[in-house]
């Protein structure tokens, strides 16, 4: 190639090159080819048309629409739309307390659900390692057997949690069992209410197995991860954000 | 060229409207009522700190009950019987984009709204305000200081030719108001020694900028409005170095390799990576003048590509108004008839004035002035727009 070639093809680059950052192309909008209506370009989807008709239905005879059912509740999807816009352009959505809660609860809603989707999908090693790291939270309580002498108190057979003894005998009662060694006993008086309490057996507590506690790992996991979700994503917002405090 | 340098940090050092020209411009939308209309209107702040209901020019510190009366006296709908009034206690604040206030307000007409009368700004003389008018059939008006009032029609029989006017003055505003667009056309044609070589010339800027104002106010393509504004301080840039004959003097590499470094610099400091073509485009296409011994043989394609960069410059103006698809291929008619109109204007005064220096030995003289006074403004414009 000569050399006055050479530099018009370099000149043609350089024009390409500084074509493709000063202009692109504009995006275009996400096809939605199930909308039933368009109100200023915002799609009503046919899915929303459809639960709103079956809302109806439910209030009909057999479920049969009456004629004008349909165009009705199109146009109660329409209305909504454009009192939808008028809100967002008086700015109920900054201003209206209520409707700023619900905001936040939609949100905080919509970042777990995303989360927990992708937790669910977590394979196994992931849960075995979330496990392992925190076995504390799947720790068995201890259990006892005592006998309690001196006083009519129903008490079921076998062994009990620290818990039912706190329901049955009232928390005081409930420690001092924790404390005592299998044979011992202590005598308790409370008014005129007195008697003697024996520690039979006890259980102490330990980790359940992997596959035992499978279904509380998996919940633990979840909830984690979509406490982690929100935590990640008001981290990043506030990095993006202009925020400055003026409190003094 | 060795009053290049020397001129070129002189220009540095100046004040220098280096910004695009940006116009004072406010908007308002008409809805027709029955027995009214409903008004919404989008101002600056900032340049309500221009009237004395300011109080000490911070947006804090404005009265907005002043602000409202103002507003809805110096912005009226009229009627037969004078204007239309505004509905008590109707105003209602809008959000708004930062450093803007958006208010609506209801006006009662005792008869079907007959024009629009702005008075908005009158101390700012190239105020613009831009008014949609939602009634039977929509319109747009181009109000301002030299034009504050146009006629509407309520009734749904448009007066289409007034509003193609408004945009033609608009059109012949914005390029006798824009100093960079009309700086690159005089650079283009200062060094133009027929008539013939202005008419190519002129046709492959009109033809540049037709096509990309068209492409971007129809939304075919988006421009990266930063990187465009600096792209029209290069293009004076560069064609005031070729004017001056920079790859065939002593030195003129240099001052090239300048340029180009300059542009490299945008690209990697400026975070405009668009100027990495614009730095391989300006090294490659001096290279070839010298290759065809000398320059203004390829000015033509300078023109026309350069065009298209500031064809999306003009294109701002249309695009802020978001206006339907139906009126914008109308405004963008009488836009770029007003475009071509003023630019003919200048034409027509500067060609006669050139040939006169010309015919008193004086061409060369003019052309080199000029040029590098114009390395100078593009310089200085350029280094503002991507690091200002």
């Amino acid at each position: 190639m000569s050399r006055p070639w050479l530099l018009a093809s370099g000149m043609l680059a350089g024009a390409v090159l500084a074509v493709f950052y000063i202009v692109r192309l504009p995006q275009s909008a996400e096809p939605t080819a199930d909308a039933v209506a368009w109100v200023n370009e915002r799609p009503i989807s046919r899915s929303s048309y459809e639960a709103a008709l079956q809302a109806v239905a439910a209030d009909r005879k057999g479920g049969i629409f009456r004629e004008d059912d349909r165009e009705r509740v199109l146009q109660r999807l329409i209305d909504q739309e454009l009192l939808i816009d008028r809100a967002i352009e008086l700015g109920l959505h900054e201003r209206d307390p209520q409707m700023r809660n619900q905001l936040v609860t939609a949100m905080i809603d919509f970042l777990v659900r995303r989360s927990e989707d992708e937790a669910r999908t977590a394979d196994e090693a992931a849960l075995r390692a979330f496990y392992e790291e925190q076995r504390f939270r799947f720790e068995r309580s201890a259990q006892y057997r005592i006998a309690v002498e001196g006083a009519s108190v129903p008490l079921p057979e076998g062994f009990l949690l620290l818990k039912e003894i706190e329901q049955r005998l009232g928390p005081t009662t409930a420690r001092r069992v924790a404390e005592l060694e299998v044979g011992e006993r202590f005598r308790f008086a409370e008014g005129e209410r007195q008697y003697t309490v024996r520690l039979l057996e006890r259980r102490d507590g330990t980790v359940a197995p992997f596959e035992e506690a499978r279904e509380a790992v998996e919940a633990a996991y979840l909830r984690d991860r979509s406490e982690a979700a929100v935590r990640e994503y008001l981290e990043l917002a506030r990095q993006r954000s202009d925020i400055r405090v003026e409190l003094d | 060229m060795r009053l290049l340098v020397p001129v070129l940090l002189l220009g540095l050092s100046l004040p220098a409207p280096a910004q695009a020209h940006q116009k004072s411009v406010s908007y308002s939308k008409w809805t027709l009522l029955e027995g009214g209309a409903l008004a919404e209107i989008r101002v600056r702040w900032l340049e309500l700190t221009s009237l004395p209901i300011a109080v000490d020019q911070s947006v804090e510190t404005f009265d907005r009950s002043a602000v409202v009366s103002y507003l809805q006296t110096k912005l009226v709908l009229e009627n037969d019987g004078g204007a239309c009034e505004p509905v008590p206690s109707s105003e209602t604040w809008l959000p708004a984009e930062r450093g803007w206030l958006r208010l609506e307000w209801r006006v009662r007409c005792a008869s079907p709204p007959r024009s629009l009368q702005s008075r908005l700004f009158t101390s700012l003389r190239n105020h613009v305000h831009f008014a949609t008018i939602l009634g039977p059939e929509s319109s747009d008006v181009v109000l301002s200081p030299a034009a504050p009032r146009a006629a509407i029609d309520s009734t749904g029989a448009r007066a289409g030719a007034g509003e193609l006017g408004s945009y033609l003055r608009l059109g012949i505003e914005h390029i006798l108001s824009g100093w960079d667009h009309l700086a690159f056309l005089f650079l283009l044609i200062v060094a133009a020694r027929r008539l013939r070589d202005v008419a190519v010339l002129v046709t492959g800027f009109t033809v540049g900028h037709s096509v990309t104002l068209a492409g971007a106010a129809l939304g075919v393509v988006v421009p990266h409005a930063r990187a465009v504004e600096a792209t029209i301080a290069a293009s004076i840039l560069l064609v005031s170095l070729e004017n001056v004959g920079m790859e065939q003097v002593r030195g003129g590499v240099l001052v090239i390799l300048g340029a180009v470094l300059l542009f490299a610099a945008s690209a990697l400091f400026g975070g405009l990576p668009a100027f990495w073509g614009i730095a391989l485009f300006t090294a490659c296409y001096f290279a070839l003048l010298r290759n065809l011994g000398g320059g203004g043989r390829l000015r033509w394609l300078i023109a026309c590509l350069f065009g298209f960069v500031h064809g999306l410059g003009f294109s701002g103006v249309l695009l802020e108004q978001e206006l339907p698809r139906a009126q914008l291929v109308r405004a963008l008619f009488g836009f770029n008839v007003g475009v071509e109109l003023g630019q003919l204007a200048i034409l027509f005064m500067v060609w006669p004035i050139l040939q006169w220096l010309r015919g008193r030995d004086l061409g060369r003289a003019i052309v080199d002035v000029t040029s590098v006074a114009g390395a100078a403004v593009g310089t200085f414009a350029l280094l503002v727009r991507v690091f200002g």
